[in-house]
């Protein structure tokens, strides 16, 4: 068969599917719906279709970024807009069947919006909702909207138009299109991709290699694995171009193993790719060959970096080694090789599908397209988002990630993971794109975006990312390996309360040194949120230092706990809770907590009654309370009534 | 070529030159500790950073190929702050108190810390110091005061591998053991293990080296810049010869033979290289690979693990496949002119005079006996050393142009001084058998040993007769005690005063005898002998051993009362040899009837008269007889105007291969076993009895070897140049609060 032939044939099918009389139901069982019960949800519609002998499709969907919504339950009835469910439990989806399905109740209560032309009283168009109003989805354009595990589904979605359209330029003309979009790596360095493509063109040798870095490894990150869980072929279709363009005939998936489900959607994706002539020799006739393999990582973190993950896919231990050569020269084996994200594939896929022209349309002068965050953290609506390069921070966590949970202050943002940089909440307005988040001190990365409110000790969140950056450290180089120790050392002791004056400028003097001798990425940007904290909140590090005072009450050694002895009331409920018996007391006495045994766990904070309030957190200062238990004063006489 | 401007200087590279290469030809030093020329570059140090216009931040020059028109500098103030840095984190996990101490100067190894600084911070408690690259790095850069912590990591000292030892505490993570042992030898049996401050080099899940596979080369010893590895015998103080520790094998020979080249040859198939390497030192490979007493299988390396190479075996089995390729190598000088007089055809003057010959000097062998060869000949017997074997040697060296002369017994020196010789060479050995000082030695039917062997092999009809004592327990014994039962006796006793592990004869030659039906009775000393009806009664004591003597060796002692008689067709006594020299030889002898030469020339007491071999030493081996030879050769060439120079390449092949790959069961292979002939079909003849190795096994024993000898082929790390310290430079580093 043609792959016209399978091409008209998918857009029929995907009509028939449009058009059916059936009810369909859609659910959301990427790895996130997963882990929040989607697949008990996705039992209970089945059991209870079948119980109720409703003939309806059940289509497995991928994510559509809404993690703090899951599991996400779509419901479509014939000549009815598609109406999205949050929060579905196996209960819910059962009143769903039988309210709405059965009796077309809708539920507005329990929807979150309609996805569609048409609308439903009382429930919102889902795009139109403050979280998808600012977005702009290319990349993640098929996420949770088609069957991840059904190519016919992508390619009635446009899929691999892009590549045919890429088939009929030269290699050259294809590099051009990519240049003209404005693309820029993904990955996080945001180097220009046509130009990459065009250094690896160029480079003599037969033999070229691709890969596709899918070693996602950020804390708090999940781009990529949302991605290949909820459309492969977006990225599959991008390596493709990208492989034609640049000549290689060899590519890679380097993924990580943690990430099962994106493998083996991946694999069936390259299986149903064969099937259709996608893959292999002669692809769609045009003698452009290619085989794609997939190479599961360990798991480490410096993996991600291109040298050290070229190194894992020889067999070697995954240590960076120093640029030039660069790998579009030397890369795999020696040969040259381009290695691009996950993400910037999917964005080149959309690129030669729609235009160079209309994807440059999107985002700034300098930075084109869209990028993808996932925002985590102490921020309202977690997920997976993609918005235009270019939109102000503020947007980001006001607007999509609805702001601050529990009515806290927003306080900084880190962007581009653990060795991104942390930004005030002073900075709302600065626009999201390379240059300026590179001029605060900061990173692009691949997307993590971490949210702090006011509870959070920004010395203690540079130590935590600074600690995860030197466990990860590959040991190859002095200033990463020893260097961060050395910091982590610094910034541990201040957290303990130990820091000595000059700790701060010693952090700054190493910090420098590592960031201008260490070998790779990893090192080299590993000191960012010491250097933004710093930067940003050096009143806190002050604090630490020079007055034993954590100012977010977070750093263990330096906060106290005090039972005020005008509010407690004697109940004993916070004696009897401590841990390690560190609170005496008696009823109807004033409990006191010994600092010496205390541990500073806070449980006689969580269970103070609310009533009496009488456990205060301080840093920093003393709370007079008597030695002994004393018997507590009655609240309506006060102290002068004393005898 | 490529051009570059490298501190101001204009410096040349060649294609492929990293910079640090190019900075190092030119002669300028960057400092480093994990560039090693053998090595692919590595970058992990940090310290060879160097600035290069229109380059961002700071390449480090040993990985940055050299380009043309770069401008490079390589020591400014920043550059020298970095390196202070770095080198100060390097510190903080590395023993250095003393590096930074005022009183370095003036401390000894040992001497008692006044500032009681603990033994893992100590430099003077390190089996390097004095000799470690990252001392030298220090003391070159310079580091005032170490602010940050100092954490000695508390790993425990690997003492249990047999060779080495590693001290992962000293470690700097350089990776320098990790390439050579992955990329030069491809083994990889050592790696990187575990990550960020954890980071170590070990085997996989720590197993014990042997278990690794490990070949023992000790690659890694030779590229670690700090004590972190070290050989056992190379510990707190450097060996005097390095090649002591690091080639025994070669070291031990008293020739000087080329074993880690020859053996490695074998391995790879190339027999005609290997025993051009052996030629290039002695003429008798033959002879050798049968019966020279291998002090470099001692010496092995492997010995220590498990089993020394087979190296005796490996000559033979060369020797024995000789096309005589090699003599397309080997030199001859046109003649001088000069006469040299060599008196004795043993292996002492046989090498002199083939070496002499080469030379072009005329040389005249002289010998007593029939045959040439000496003990070679007449000492040991055709089932270890088969005539042709030994003939086909002496042929060589005739062919050399040497002169031997039969059946010539040399009285005097003067005589030979007046036919104009101007050198001669006295290498008589040691033929005269010593008595035993028992009353009847004299009877008929008691012979010495060295006369014994010498009878039958020069043709004699011997009939030792159905019962046969030798007395005596070194080789001699041996080979007259094998040599009697070869000749129809059907009960051959050895006595020996003291027991088996004090016998000086080769461990393999007494098993060969106890293999052949030999009895060998311990702990018996002879008192006397007497004739009666044409039997030989031998009267012995029962020995006890007691204190040890000036050999090392318990000296037995007689237990009271013990006498004992037996009853013999002949007594063999065979308790050791000592020179026969002609008084008119007029010279001064020494101990044993030995003759008296300096330690060096072998120079004897009279000008133009030199002396080697066992009429020096006393009985000993032929290898020592050979370098003997070789020593005089070069002593007489060069007291007859020439320049002393024997030695000669016979062959192109002068490399071990460095790429070797891994072998999973290396360590675990044992040494070969000599294919002999079955013992029923050695009596009644003098058949060899040492068959030699088949092609496989010989290849395999090969393979088997070290290779200890690459690490003499490995290049050395560049150091910084003696007593410099470069400027300290007081620019403060940025303050990078405010900056990107």
């Amino acid at each position: 068969m043609s792959f016209n032939e399978i091409r008209n044939q998918a857009i029929a099918e995907w009509g028939a599917l449009q058009q059916s009389e059936k009810p369909r139901i859609l659910v959301g069982t990427a790895t996130c719906g997963r882990a929040a019960g989607a697949l008990d949800v996705l039992e209970t519609i089945n059991e209870e279709l079948s119980r109720a002998g409703i003939e309806a499709t059940v289509i497995q969907v991928g994510c559509i970024g809404l993690c703090y919504a899951e599991p996400l339950v779509e419901i479509i009835k014939p000549s009815r807009p598609c109406i999205c469910y949050a929060s579905v439990t196996p209960e819910i989806v059962s009143q769903l069947i039988e309210d709405y399905i059965v009796n077309d109740n809708p539920r507005p209560d329990l929807a979150l919006g309609t996805i569609g032309e048409d609308s439903i009283d009382g429930i919102p168009k889902i795009f139109e909702l403050p979280v998808f109003k600012s977005q702009v989805r290319i990349s993640l354009r098929n996420c949770g909207h088609i069957d991840p595990a059904d190519i016919k589904q992508y390619i009635a979605n446009d899929g691999y138009h892009g590549l045919v359209k890429a088939l009929g330029m030269t290699p050259e003309e294809v590099i051009e299109e990519v240049k003209k979009s404005g693309l820029r790596g993904r990955g996080g360095a945001g180097f220009p991709t046509g130009q990459k493509w065009e250094f690896c063109r160029r480079a003599p040798g037969k033999e070229k290699y691709l890969i596709c870095n899918a070693d996602e490894g950020d804390p708090g990150a999940f781009m990529d694995r949302a991605l290949l869980e909820s459309d492969p072929h977006a990225v599959l279709e991008g390596i493709l171009i990208g492989a034609y363009a640049i000549g290689a005939t060899q590519g890679y998936i380097y993924c990580r193993a943690e990430y099962p489900l994106a493998i083996e959607r991946l694999e069936r994706a390259l299986s149903q790719m064969s099937e259709c002539g996608l893959l292999g020799d002669n692809i769609l006739g045009s003698g452009f060959s290619l085989q794609i393999q997939i190479k599961e990582g360990a798991g480490a973190f410096v993996c991600g970096e291109e040298t050290a993950l070229m190194a894992s896919i020889e067999g070697k231990r995954g240590m960076p080694r120093s640029r030039p050569p660069f790998p579009a020269v030397s890369g795999l084996w020696g040969k040259p090789t381009n290695i691009n994200n996950v993400e910037t594939w999917a964005n080149v896929s959309a690129i030669l599908q729609k235009g160079a022209e209309w994807y440059a349309s999107f985002g700034t002068e300098t930075s084109k397209g869209t990028k993808t965050f996932a925002l985590a953290g102490k921020i309202a609506r977690t997920g997976l988002i993609e918005v235009p390069m270019g939109i102000p921070l503020g947007d980001i966590i006001y607007e999509v990630g609805g702001g601050i949970i529990g009515n806290k202050q927003f306080k900084s943002v880190l962007t581009g993971g653990p060795s991104g940089g942390c930004l005030p909440a002073s900075m709302v307005t600065l626009p999201v794109d390379y240059e300026n988040l590179a001029e605060a001190g900061s990173i692009v990365g691949s997307g993590g975006m971490l949210v702090a409110d006011e509870d959070t000790c920004m010395v203690d969140m540079a130590r935590f990312f600074l600690s995860f950056c030197q466990d990860e450290s590959c040991g190859k180089c002095v200033p990463c390996r020893v260097g961060t120790r050395q910091m982590l050392i610094i910034l541990e002791r201040i957290t303990q309360g130990k820091g000595q004056p000059g700790d701060v400028e010693r952090l700054e003097q190493l910090a420098q040194l590592v960031k201008s001798t260490a070998l790779c990425a990893l090192g080299g940007t590993a000191p960012n949120p010491v250097l933004t904290t710093i930067r940003y909140f050096r009143d806190e590090y002050e604090a630490h230092i020079h007055e034993k005072r954590c100012p977010a009450l977070v750093c263990n050694k330096l906060i106290s706990y005090y039972i005020l002895p005008d509010k407690c009331e004697g109940c004993g409920i916070c004696l009897r809770n401590c841990p390690v018996e560190a609170i005496s007391g008696g009823k109807r006495m004033v409990h006191i907590i010994d600092q010496d045994k205390c541990s500073k766990c806070g449980t006689c904070l969580d269970v103070c009654p609310d009533k009496f309030s009488a456990v205060v957190k301080v840093s920093g200062e003393k709370v007079e309370v008597p030695s002994e238990p004393i018997p507590v004063t009655p609240k309506k006489t006060k102290a002068t009534d004393k005898p | 070529m490529t051009t570059l401007t490298i501190d101001d200087i204009r410096v040349e590279a060649n294609e492929g030159m990293t910079v640090l290469e190019a900075a190092n030809e030119a002669g300028i030093y960057i400092p480093t500790l994990c560039y090693h020329p053998s090595l692919s570059p590595y970058g992990g140090c940090r310290l060879c950073v160097v600035e290069i216009e229109k380059m961002r931040g700071f390449p480090t020059s040993c990985t940055t190929p050299a380009g043309d028109g770069m401008v490079i500098k390589t020591n400014t103030p920043q550059l020298q702050e970095f390196r202070q840095g770095i080198l100060e984190l390097i510190l903080t996990e590395h023993p250095h108190v003393c590096l930074i101490c005022d009183r370095k100067e003036r401390c000894e190894p040992f001497d008692i810390c006044l500032r009681s600084v603990t033994i893992t911070e100590r430099c003077v408690l390190c089996p390097k110091n004095g000799r470690c690259e990252l001392q030298q790095v220090i003391d070159y850069i310079g580091i005032k005061e170490l602010t940050l912590p100092y954490t000695y990591k508390e790993l425990p000292i690997h003492r249990e591998d047999p060779l080495l030892e590693r001290d992962y505490n000293l470690c700097i993570l350089c990776g320098r053991c990790v390439r050579v042992c992955q990329e030069v030898r491809g083994i990889g049996a050592i790696a990187f293990t575990y990550r960020g401050s954890q980071a170590l080099v070990g085997t996989a899940f720590d197993r014990p080296l042997q278990e690794s596979g490990c070949r023992f080369c000790g690659a890694c010893l030779e590229v670690c810049p700090t004590g972190a590895l070290m050989d056992k015998d190379d510990k707190w103080q450097p060996a005097l010869d390095r090649e002591a520790v690091i080639v025994p094998c070669q070291y031990s020979c008293p020739a000087q033979i080329n074993v880690p080249l020859y053996v490695y040859l074998v391995g790879e198939g190339r027999y005609k290289e290997a025993l051009a390497i052996i030629r290039e030192k002695v003429p008798f490979p033959g002879v050798l690979g049968r019966v020279c007493i291998h002090p470099c299988e001692e010496a092995c390396r492997r010995g220590k693990l498990n089993e020394s190479i087979s190296i005796k075996s490996l000559k033979r089995f060369v020797a024995d496949r000789d096309t005589g390729e090699w003599k397309q190598f080997s030199k001859k000088l046109s003649p001088t002119d000069k006469k040299v007089a060599i008196v004795g055809s043993g292996p002492a003057g046989l090498t002199a005079g083939y070496y002499l010959a080469k030379l072009g000097h005329s040389v005249t062998v002289f010998e007593a006996l029939s045959k040439p060869g000496g003990m070679m000949r007449v000492g040991i017997p055709d089932y270890r050393l088969p005539e042709d074997v030994l003939n086909a040697e002496i042929e060589v060296i005739k062919d050399a142009g040497v002169n031997i002369k039969l059946n010539t017994k040399i009285e005097s020196i003067d005589l030979l001084f007046g036919q104009g010789y101007e050198a001669i060479f006295v290498a008589l050995g040691a033929h005269g058998g010593m008595r035993l000082g028992v009353e009847g030695e004299d009877s008929p039917g008691v012979v010495d040993g060295a006369t014994f062997l010498r009878n039958v092999s020069l043709g004699e009809k011997v009939k030792p007769g159905d019962r046969v004592a030798v007395i005596g327990g070194g080789n001699v014994a041996i080979d007259g005690a094998r040599t009697a039962l070869r000749l129809g006796a059907r009960q051959v006793q050895i006595i020996y005063r003291r027991t088996r592990v004090e016998m000086p004869a080769s461990p393999e030659e007494v098993e060969a005898a106890l293999e052949e039906g030999i009895d060998i009775v311990f702990l018996t000393a002879p008192v006397s002998i007497s004739k009666q009806k044409g039997q030989l009664s031998l009267t012995c004591n029962r020995m006890k051993l007691g204190e040890p003597d000036a050999s090392g060796r318990r000296r037995p002692v007689p237990i009271k009362g013990s006498e004992f008689s037996m009853d013999f067709d002949a007594i063999i006594s065979a308790i050791g040899q000592v020179p026969e020299i002609p008084s008119e030889f007029n010279l001064k002898t020494d101990r044993g009837n030995t003759l008296q030469v300096d330690s060096d020339t072998l120079a004897t007491s009279r000008q133009g008269v030199w002396a080697g071999g066992d009429v020096v030493t006393g009985p000993a081996s032929v290898i020592g007889a050979i370098a003997a030879g070789r020593k005089v050769a070069i002593s007489i060439d060069k007291y007859l105007g020439g320049e002393g120079v024997i030695d000669e390449e016979l062959t192109e092949e002068r490399q071990i291969g460095m790429y070797v790959g891994m072998e999973e069961d290396f360590a675990d292979k044992t040494q070969v076993k000599m294919p002999c002939l079955a013992v029923k079909q050695r009596t009644g003849n003098f058949d060899e009895v040492e068959l030699g190795l088949d092609e496989q096994l010989a290849v395999a024993e090969g393979k088997r070897c070290f290779q200890c000898g690459i690490r003499l082929q490995i290049l050395r790390a560049p150091l910084p140049p003696v007593g410099v310290r470069l400027q300290i430079p007081v620019v403060p580093l940025l303050p990078v609060g405010a900056t990107t």
